[in-house]
């Protein structure tokens, strides 16, 4: 299966947070505590991610360089479900998997709790259930327990299309349930596909306007959010904005084990050069102290012996 | 021992066991200040990276007395082999509070994930805590010599074997602790950040190691009423300013090359904390450069102290000062209940140390 995407076009959200709640009604995951205004970031609500919130709409405060006024711009955070994750790579026992049409989900059976996950995720969004004696480790899905069923398993009929044309379907993940959250948008700024197709659409929407975005600061070329960041991601974001105002940090092109993986490739080199060298030195100073040894029998050797043991000491 | 010390160690010992069930019935968040955003804490910080740090003692002694044929280092390498392996079960220990799920802690064996550097930490970890169990097994053998005299043969003969793997198996769990912190390229402050990260680990370990052994030579000398291994400790003494040496200029020779050394003349709180965990050792040279002061055990003492502190001062550094909170700005400070498992921990070792060496022969002058 082709590997699928969201494209969410931060532009057209207009922070209602119906993707918020019907996260939690496909996750079945409670309502929090209500927040408090004056010591959260404002409407946002709740402030981040926890082990009960997999998505959170962001709203930040920015100056409108229009009008010179505070507005809102809003951006929402859950897993941005990577092609490389950092979580499934550093995970000691590899509870955690990417799925190949997208999603990055968590096996309960393996994981033991150490949180190197969360410490990795170049996002911050794993969350832990810090009040629990048989902790897991929460995150957002990508509903791969809805993409991972076809509509036809859930009673929608596709008649009229015949073999070729639903094989073709199939491949291209339209038989396939999309995430709730893109489902519950009225403003239609997430849009559910595969990842070719997504990433044609937003370059599609950026050459439209071309000048209303911003270019990456370093590469100085047209900016989609996810399309190259930690080797890319599931989830490609689209605003007039900056990403960085808006909470999403400017992060390498190189996945984000590129540096892990050297040290994990060198670990057996490492270890057999060390084994080699101190097996040698083990033998040579042996062969050292007999030799001095069997000299020692003959002649004047006893302050020799001492001095040598002496400099040798000392060095 | 003196009788306080005595109680207060195994009062802090009782208190942590007690924290560790609460904790183990109502989850980290009970016990801790760790959240989402500081997932990792005191107990990684110090339990985990200076408790592995400080347990280098063991295999650099092993390595100069047994591969190197140094003999005057021999009295001291059954203590530094006990401290190493107490050093570990205290890792270990430390490591069942903090997971989230300590039963698994034995999915690692069967659940292979080679990509993890964590992997290969928890392998190592694993192996070399057996390794020093072994190593340090004939000196509780030879109690009984008569019953195990097959067991000390073979232990004995495959002694040069469990110390080389030994210390194969330390230079790759030694420096992949550093590692680890790869991962965290996004978000952790320059002034730390590294690719040499592995590099600065082992270099640092190999100098607390002796550093470690001084340390700890002096404190169980004074507590325990025997005399200092001198020939042994001034010894270290003058390889522990090299030693020192050599990691700082990789240090500074690191954040000339990544341009990052300006940021030592800002003033921030993660400048200060760079400062602080350098001066420490570069103290230390500075002491151990007169000659008057090198042949001084005291002074050697403290000039080793001083590494020792300079090294707890950067792991707790990496692990913690330089990984703020990028997305919430929340700030973390360990809680009661941290520390106080932390000092229970530290005190278990303390009062294990002090029986073994009680009842067998750790020390050298205690042979017959």
């Amino acid at each position: 299966m082709k590997p699928m995407a969201v494209l969410y076009d931060f532009d057209r959200c207009m922070g209602c947070r119906a993707c918020q709640v019907i996260c939690k009604m496909w996750n079945q995951n409670p309502a929090g505590p209500p927040a408090s205004f004056f010591q959260g970031p404002g409407y946002q609500n709740p402030g981040s991610l926890n082990d009960h919130t997999f998505s959170v709409v962001r709203y930040n405060e920015l100056v409108d360089p229009k009008t010179g006024e505070l507005r809102y711009y809003f951006g929402r955070k859950q897993c941005m479900a990577c092609l490389k994750p950092a979580c499934a790579s550093a995970c000691i026992v590899g509870a955690l998997e990417k799925l190949d049409y997208g999603p990055v989900i968590w096996h309960p059976e393996k994981c033991m709790g150490c949180r190197y996950c969360m410490v990795a995720c170049p996002f911050g969004v794993p969350t832990f259930e810090w009040h629990s004696n048989n902790p897991r480790i929460r995150k957002c899905t990508f509903c791969y327990n809805r993409q991972g069923s076809k509509y036809e398993e859930v009673g929608v009929k596709f008649e009229g299309y015949s073999d070729e044309q639903k094989k073709q379907l199939e491949e291209d993940g339209r038989l396939m349930l999309s995430p709730a959250c893109v489902t519950a948008c009225p403003s239609d700024s997430m849009i559910y596909g595969t990842r070719e197709a997504m990433l044609e659409e937003a370059y599609a929407r950026i050459e439209a306007n071309p000048d209303a975005y911003p270019k990456h600061p370093r590469t100085g070329k047209p900016w989609v959010y996810g399309e190259h960041e930690v080797g890319g991601t599931s989830w490609l974001l689209l605003s007039t904005v900056p990403y960085d105002k808006l909470g999403f940090p400017i992060l390498p092109f190189e996945p984000a084990d590129h540096y892990t993986k050297i040290s994990m490739i060198s670990v057996p080199i490492t270890f057999t050069t060390v084994v080699i060298a101190m097996a040698g030195s083990y033998y040579l100073t042996k062969r050292r102290e007999e030799v001095k040894a069997s000299e020692g029998k003959t002649s004047k050797e006893k302050e020799s012996k001492e001095s040598e043991e002496k400099k040798g000491g000392e060095s | 021992m003196k009788g306080i010390a005595k109680v207060i160690l195994w009062i802090l010992a009782a208190l942590a066991v007690c924290l560790t069930f609460y904790r183990w019935a109502k989850g980290l968040g009970s016990i801790t200040h760790l959240s989402d955003t500081w997932p990792w804490g005191l107990w990684i910080g110090f339990d985990l990276l200076c408790g592995v740090a400080l347990a280098a003692g063991g295999f650099t002694t092993a390595a100069v007395v047994y591969i190197f044929h140094r003999e005057k280092y021999h009295a001291i390498a059954r203590p530094a082999i006990l401290t190493a392996f107490l050093g570990y079960v205290m890792v270990v220990l430390a490591l069942l509070v903090d997971l989230g799920r300590p039963w698994a802690i034995i999915h690692m064996i069967w659940m292979w994930n080679p990509h993890s550097v964590l992997f290969e930490v928890g392998w190592c970890v694993l192996l070399y805590t057996t390794v020093l169990a072994l190593e340090f097994a004939p000196v509780v053998l030879e109690k009984w010599q008569n019953k195990f005299s097959k067991i000390l043969q073979i232990l004995e003969k495959v002694k040069i074997g469990l110390v080389i793997t030994g210390i194969g198996l330390s230079t790759l769990h030694q420096s992949s602790l550093g590692s680890l912190f790869l991962a965290a390229e996004h978000r952790q402050n320059p002034l730390w950040f590294s690719p040499m990260l592995p590099v600065l680990f082992f270099l640092s370990a190999v100098m607390v190691g002796p550093a470690m052994v001084i340390f700890e030579s002096n404190v169980s000398a004074r507590t325990m009423g025997r005399e200092l291994e001198k020939d042994a400790i001034t010894g270290l003494g003058k390889a522990l300013p090299v030693l020192a040496g050599i990691y700082l200029g990789v240090k500074f020779l690191e954040l000339i090359v990544a341009g990052d050394i300006g940021l030592l003349f800002e003033s921030t709180k993660y400048s200060m904390m760079f400062w602080i965990e350098i001066l420490l050792p570069i103290l230390a040279i500075v002491i151990l450069l007169s000659k008057s002061l090198r042949e001084n055990p005291n002074a050697v003492w403290g000039a080793a102290s001083l590494i020792v502190l300079g090294v707890i001062v950067n792991r707790l550094n990496v692990c913690l000062v330089a990984m703020p909170d990028i997305f919430h700005g929340r700030t973390y400070f360990p809680a009661v209940g941290e520390f106080i498992i932390t000092l229970g921990i530290v005190s278990g070792g303390v009062i294990a140390y002090g029986l073994i060496a009680k009842y067998f022969r750790v020390f050298e002058e205690q042979r017959t």
